[in-house]
């Protein structure tokens, strides 16, 4: 039935949609979504985490 | 920038959740640990026509080897006889391969900054291993950088090439990595130091492709990004279409072709007479090339320049006046002399307020292979993806 299909897509779509993602999707003008200070560099571990959320999203999407 | 003030990974082994990505070929994290296998972190830039490979220990702020290597494997040709080549290698790789042209097929692995090449590919990689790590016991884990554009199968060719090379494996876009390599580490915090990755726009020129890339302060989504498949090989072209038009059966190989470029590549105001040597049918030749040189290169500035304003008006209203003060070039294309100048000249002529363009400096082979060490050091255990043959 499609309920059933469109049900854990839609969980699914709920689950993925963290703020990166939906900056992934916002409008070519924005406000920086994380304002930054100049002491507090920023991780590479978490940017890394950054890009394989969009990653899975991406995949997500294209199943 | 100190190069060998690198991040100390802070990141000790863990305990991981398995999960799985997109690929078969791939799996995050891992249940068990070989813990008697010395492990190597390599930061690698695989670029269409110069690769650099940067490796260092976990915990570690050395860099152990550092080497630029051409993109190109040679096979050596039947027949030749023994003692031509050095140990009799069947294949020779990078400028090894260059130097016995006469003796090989040479075989480009990538074109634009994708693989087309597989087994190539795969053989070039080993030998890129066999740099990390000469005793080829070790564990390798390989941070590659990638074209920002690089669809999902370019990215599973990589994989399916490393496959048995590298042990684990994480693929990041170039432009970012070269944000990271160009970051001054030993600066951060300090007053008036603009970190590259919170706020910078990275122009990559390499040989296949042009990377632009937005980094401001979070990883770049594929709007942030545009990449465009025309670089040095493009340029390339342009001035053998014109010479041969110019100079009709001149006989100039690629390489020739390439090698007048990166001496006199320029870009703005064509610049006469440009008089370059060439030896045509065993005879000396004066060509004057200016001409075809500046036509060339301007080109590249009409193709990167509509980019650049794209990405400009993309980015985030919050520090667009610093952004526009952070504008690199980095990769081969860095080197055409007036790249920067023009391109800031244009933003200003186009009322973008103070532009200010600059090149990455004489480091710039060595960027996004930086970037992507730092990015092995930082990684955290279950980030990694594995590769499984």
């Amino acid at each position: 039935m499609l309920a059933d299909v469109l049900g854990p897509l839609l969980t699914e779509h709920l689950a993925a949609t963290t703020p990166d993602t939906a900056r992934a999707h916002a409008p070519a003008a924005r406000s920086s979504p994380r304002p930054v200070t100049p002491d507090e560099p920023l991780g590479i571990a978490d940017l890394i985490e950054g890009m394989l959320r969009q990653e899975r999203t991406t995949r997500g999407h294209a199943a | 920038m100190s190069t060998a003030a690198l991040e100390k990974s802070a990141e000790k082994a863990e305990k991981v959740t398995l999960s799985t990505s997109g690929s078969a070929a791939t799996a995050t994290a891992t249940p068990t640990r070989r813990t008697d296998r010395k492990s190597i972190l390599v930061g690698f830039d695989l670029g269409t026509n110069k690769s650099c490979i940067l490796t260092g220990l976990p915990g570690s702020g050395d860099i152990a080897v550092s080497k630029i290597v051409s993109s190109v494997v040679g096979y050596v040709r039947d027949g030749i006889v023994d003692g031509i080549i050095a140990g009799n290698a069947s294949i020779l790789y990078g400028d090894d391969a260059l130097r016995n042209v006469l003796h090989v097929n040479l075989v480009a692995p990538l074109d634009r900054g994708v693989i087309r090449h597989r087994d190539a590919a795969r053989d070039f990689l080993q030998h890129i291993r066999s740099l990390a790590d000469p005793g080829g016991s070790a564990e390798i884990r390989a941070v590659v950088g990638i074209p920002a554009n690089a669809t999902e199968e370019a990215r599973e060719d990589i994989r399916q090439c490393a496959t048995g090379v590298f042990d684990r494996i994480l693929l990041i876009p170039e432009p970012f990595l070269a944000a990271l390599g160009f970051r001054d580490d030993a600066r951060l915090g300090q007053p008036g130091y603009v970190d590259p990755v919170t706020n910078s726009l990275f122009i990559d020129i390499g040989g296949g492709t042009s990377d632009l890339c937005l980094v401001q302060g979070y990883f770049p989504t594929p709007d942030d990004q545009i990449s465009i498949s025309f670089a040095g090989d493009a340029i390339d072209e342009l001035m053998r279409q014109d010479i041969d038009r110019v100079y009709p059966n001149n006989g100039l190989t690629h390489l020739r072709i390439r090698e007048i470029k990166e001496n006199h590549a320029y870009v703005g105001t064509i610049r006469k007479p440009i008089d370059v040597k060439v030896i045509m049918g065993g005879k000396a030749h004066t060509l004057e090339l200016g001409e075809v040189i500046g036509r060339a290169g301007n080109e590249l500035i009409d193709k990167i320049y509509p980019a650049l304003t794209t990405l400009i008006g993309r980015a985030s209203s919050d520090g667009i006046v610093t952004l526009l003060q952070n504008i690199i070039i980095t990769g081969g294309g860095s080197q055409i002399k007036g790249i920067d100048t023009v391109l800031q000249k244009k933003l200003a002529d186009d009322n973008f307020e103070s532009p200010k363009v600059r090149l990455a400096g004489q480091d710039y082979k060595r960027y996004v292979a930086l970037g992507a060490l730092k990015a092995a050091r930082a990684a955290r255990e279950n980030q990694w993806q594995y590769l499984l043959a």
